[in-house]
């Protein structure tokens, strides 16, 4: 009865701190349709480079992108864009709620810091859903892959998602706690994205890198995400690909980011406090 | 016999500068607050008020020394949790979400305190406050004082046994500063209030704990704070010729039994060490064209003064 009546608070709050958070991020709706469209503009570039290149050399990379699937791998690469916000959606949302001192209503508030955790990344994966689902429709349609194959895709960006998530906490805390390491470990997640292959494969990068870029293990989820949907399609090309690495690394990056993220968080929460404001 | 419901025993808060070096926002602070009982706080910027409320409602942890409240150490998380239902905290009119509506910030906050019947008590609380009106305004659009007062109805709904209130009326108009402590007295909670608005301390707190640099300088019930003064006589002087009163402040600079010289409009506050120095005053400003000579009642705000 006691874990129940326990279990029915943890919904609340989870579904109390999320609509809150969607409140928030919905108080200008102009700058919500923005945030919306802008990254659709991003999916021109990469377009139009991959356009120019295929169009003089046929399998300039000596990759599985060719001429017929990297409209595909860009509109993937867009949904990995889209998940990035999860991500960042800690350090803004922990540096606002600082700022306006209403984390320390949450806080003092009988509430599980699991549960503050939890409902930032469902009011961020809610937020955007809309251009995720869009842009996964427009690539079934245009790009059909059987029913189980499209599971394991969605799959995949679960573990993408809950990955980011993770690195977000890590990133959140230091926004409470110290915002010039939070600032630091900012700088070195942009540098770790630029060099993950959201958009290109990794034979566009310099030989000598990719040594480097395989240390990264974003790269191999990233990775994993075109080759399984790809697989729908091409499933001899795609699995001559796909190595052990890759779903070594995603499945256990997915379930140990997190679970330390959340151990790191409280502990250093509650060793330091808020500080800054 | 009263009951201690906040004990705090050597209380040290430290933080480190950035500089390299370290700074002691609380130093071995001991107070306690009994059942019922409005505490007031009171110290200069920058003495510690804002930390000691800080750790006390479990947003910081101390450096050395622990709290009780009710009897348990909230320096443990579990017994911090258990005491999180019992305790409300208001820092000023902050601590509302201001990019929300007045009714979804109440209604969030029932929620997650998992109020109930919260509804009637959201319109019970706001109209007391004089705020139900403009629940279904963003808090954005709201007065300085609708904002305290929404901060307020926050903290008096999840209704705590204890109540933290951080400069709780600071920038009202007198109206709503009177009808504010009006609600707080006839809240019979406990209460620790910091304000730097004397007269409102005087009007809320029974005991006072000076605070400056993060030490306890003196705790006291408030009239005990003006016996402090009593062996000081307080005079207000009121100069006539505007030309003479900085030649007047020169002179009385230069005596060695005046304590303080305070600048008002027409003339100055002075405050001399004993009645026994009046007819050499006396003499000294029969050369002046003063207007009026009165002597004072020392206040709050002269212990503030001198203590910090």
């Amino acid at each position: 009865m006691l874990k129940r009546e326990h279990l029915k608070t943890n919904i609340i709050q989870i579904y109390s701190l999320t609509v809150k958070d969607l409140k928030l991020k919905t108080r200008y709706k102009l700058e919500f349709l923005v945030e919306f469209l802008a990254p659709l503009l991003s999916l021109f570039f990469p377009y139009i480079i991959f356009n120019t290149l295929f169009n003089i050399e046929e399998g300039i990379f000596g990759t599985y992108y060719s001429r017929e699937n990297f409209l595909l791998f860009v509109l993937l690469g867009y949904c990995i864009s889209t998940l990035i916000f999860l991500l960042w959606n800690y350090k803004d949302l922990f540096y606002d709620e600082k700022t306006w001192k209403t984390l320390n209503a949450v806080i003092v508030a009988p509430v599980n810091q699991f549960n503050i955790l939890f409902s930032y990344f469902l009011s961020g994966l809610i937020s955007k859903s809309l251009p995720l689902i869009f842009i996964i429709v427009i690539c079934y349609v245009l790009f059909p892959i059987p029913i189980p194959y499209l599971i394991l895709v969605i799959l995949v960006l679960i573990c993408i998602s809950i990955t980011f998530a993770g690195m977000g906490f890590i990133l959140g805390i230091f926004e409470i706690v110290n915002e010039d390491i939070s600032a630091s470990l900012a700088v070195g997640i942009s540098l770790i994205s630029l060099v993950s292959c959201v958009f290109y494969p990794i034979e566009i990068f310099p030989e000598q890198l990719h040594f480097f870029i395989k240390l990264n293990p974003l790269y191999y989820y990233f990775d994993l995400l075109r080759l399984t949907w790809w697989a729908g399609i091409e499933y001899r090309e795609a699995i001559s690909y796909i190595t052990i690495y890759h779903i070594l690394i995603v499945g256990i990056f997915t379930i140990i980011t997190p679970i330390l993220a959340s151990y790191l968080f409280l502990r250093i929460y509650n060793k330091y406090g808020i500080s800054g404001y | 016999m009263t009951n201690k419901v906040i004990e705090t025993f050597d209380l040290t808060k430290e933080y480190k500068l950035k500089t390299g070096g370290k700074i002691l926002a609380l130093n071995k602070i001991n107070i306690s607050i009994n059942e019922g009982e409005i505490f007031g706080l009171l110290g200069p910027n920058g003495a510690g008020k804002t930390t000691l409320v800080s750790i006390l409602s479990t947003l910081l942890q101390p450096t050395s020394g622990y709290v009780e409240i009710y009897g348990l150490d909230i320096r443990k998380h579990a017994n911090a949790k258990k005491i999180k239902h019992k305790i409300g905290l208001m820092l000023g009119a902050e601590m509302v979400y201001f990019r929300m509506t007045g009714i979804d910030n109440l209604k969030f906050f029932s929620r997650i305190y998992r109020i109930k019947n919260s509804s009637q008590k959201i319109k019970d609380i706001t109209t007391n406050l004089g705020i139900y009106h403009k629940l279904g305004e963003y808090v954005s659009n709201y007065s300085r004082g609708q904002k305290l007062r929404i901060a307020l109805a926050r903290v008096l709904l999840i209704e705590p046994e204890i109540l933290f209130l951080d400069e709780p009326l600071l920038g009202l108009d007198p109206k709503t500063t009177r009808e504010l402590i009006a609600i707080l007295l006839a809240l019979n909670k406990t209460i620790l209030l910091t304000s730097h608005q004397m007269h409102i301390v005087e009007q809320l707190c029974g005991r006072i704990a000076f605070l400056n640099k993060g030490k306890v300088i003196k705790i006291d019930k408030q009239e005990n704070y003006k016996k402090l003064l009593s062996e000081f006589v307080r005079i207000s002087i009121d100069i006539l010729d505007n030309n003479k009163k900085l030649e007047l402040k020169k002179e009385l600079t230069g005596l060695n039994y005046i304590k303080n010289i305070l600048d008002k409009k027409d003339g100055y506050l002075i405050t001399i060490a004993d009645n026994k120095y009046y007819p050499d005053l006396l003499t000294c400003l029969g050369k002046y064209p003063v207007q009026k000579f009165q002597e004072i009642e020392p206040t709050l705000d002269d212990v503030f003064v001198e203590l910090s």
